[in-house]
């Protein structure tokens, strides 16, 4: 084979890796930002909830696809009929892992006689995300509408 | 040895430059030189992506091979060595300034605050890393493909 058919293989496969790559650049890019403005990467859904006295307790599956360790918390906000706020003591979610994260918060009397009554509950969380490696806090939004709730 | 000397001129002479070598080719292939760069040393900086290239053999790889091939093919550009070297490292420090920039992007835009491990971070994943691959491996593929334009 010329050498000049050589270079021009690799013309035309260094277009195609080119163009490839300004996609995928944008898409990073773009997730990179999106990461930063909410939630940084985690999923996290309720896997249980239980009503003890005025507390609820939620037990969160955690999912950490991205390869830094990241922190959930130091403080998580719930709103139903009234906000309340709680302080989550470990919260550590590992890369590339899951992780069973239990919060639990004192509930408004209006909140615990809508539960005790229906055993379901809908509310939105709003937990911290704390990014050690780039000092960064910012914020997990979670919408949790019908969960069933054990009292 | 004055004929093989004739001949190596010609052929020299003779490399298909119309063809690959217009200015938008170039600007193209500038283009996607600062693409393909800017995404490996983003890909290796950023660790909280779950496609990332930081912690594995194959990415580090694909780290040192992106811009080696990208400076192989800015250097069939230039006729000459010592352009092609010039040209070649000025699109790779270009990548690396292009990275530094992406990656502070949520810091610019205020999407969240930061504190100093970001910069810490940008310094040493975003430049000092990409810094080093830049000048090693750049113009080693520039100066391979720049030495085979005399070849047809």
């Amino acid at each position: 084979m010329k050498v000049r058919s050589l270079k021009q293989v690799l013309h035309w496969l260094f277009l195609a890796v080119g163009a490839i790559s300004a996609v995928v650049l944008a898409f990073s890019v773009i997730t990179y930002v999106e990461y930063a403005r909410d939630g940084y990467g985690l999923e996290a859904s309720v896997e249980d909830a239980w009503l003890n006295g005025d507390t609820l307790t939620l037990k969160l599956l955690v999912t950490n696809p991205g390869g830094m360790d990241l922190i959930l918390g130091p403080l998580g906000n719930i709103t139903m009929n009234s906000v309340s706020t709680t302080y989550i003591p470990d919260g550590l979610v590992q890369s590339d892992d899951t992780t069973a994260v239990l919060v639990s918060f004192v509930l408004e009397q209006a909140d615990i006689e809508t539960i005790d009554s229906t055993g379901i509950a809908s509310f939105s969380l709003d937990l911290q995300v704390t990014v050690s490696e780039r000092d960064a806090v910012t914020n997990l939004h979670l919408d949790v509408i019908d969960q069933e709730v054990i009292t | 040895m004055g004929d093989l000397w004739n001949t190596q001129d010609i052929q020299t002479r003779e490399f298909d430059y119309g063809r690959y070598n217009t200015v938008p080719w170039v600007l193209l292939k500038s283009f996607f030189a600062i693409c393909m760069m800017t995404l490996v040393y983003l890909l290796y900086a950023l660790h909280e992506l779950p496609w990332r290239l930081f912690g594995s053999v194959i990415g580090i790889l694909i780290l040192v091979l992106a811009p080696f091939f990208a400076g192989l093919i800015l250097g069939f550009t230039f006729e000459s060595p010592k352009a092609a070297l010039a040209y070649s490292i000025i699109i790779g420090f270009v990548s690396v300034g292009s990275c530094m920039a992406l990656m502070m992007l949520p810091g610019i835009l205020h999407v969240t605050e930061f504190g100093f491990g970001l910069n810490k971070n940008v310094w040493f994943y975003g430049f000092f890393i990409p810094f080093l691959v830049t000048i090693s491996f750049v113009p080693a593929g520039a100066l391979v493909s720049s030495s085979t334009n005399v070849y047809e």
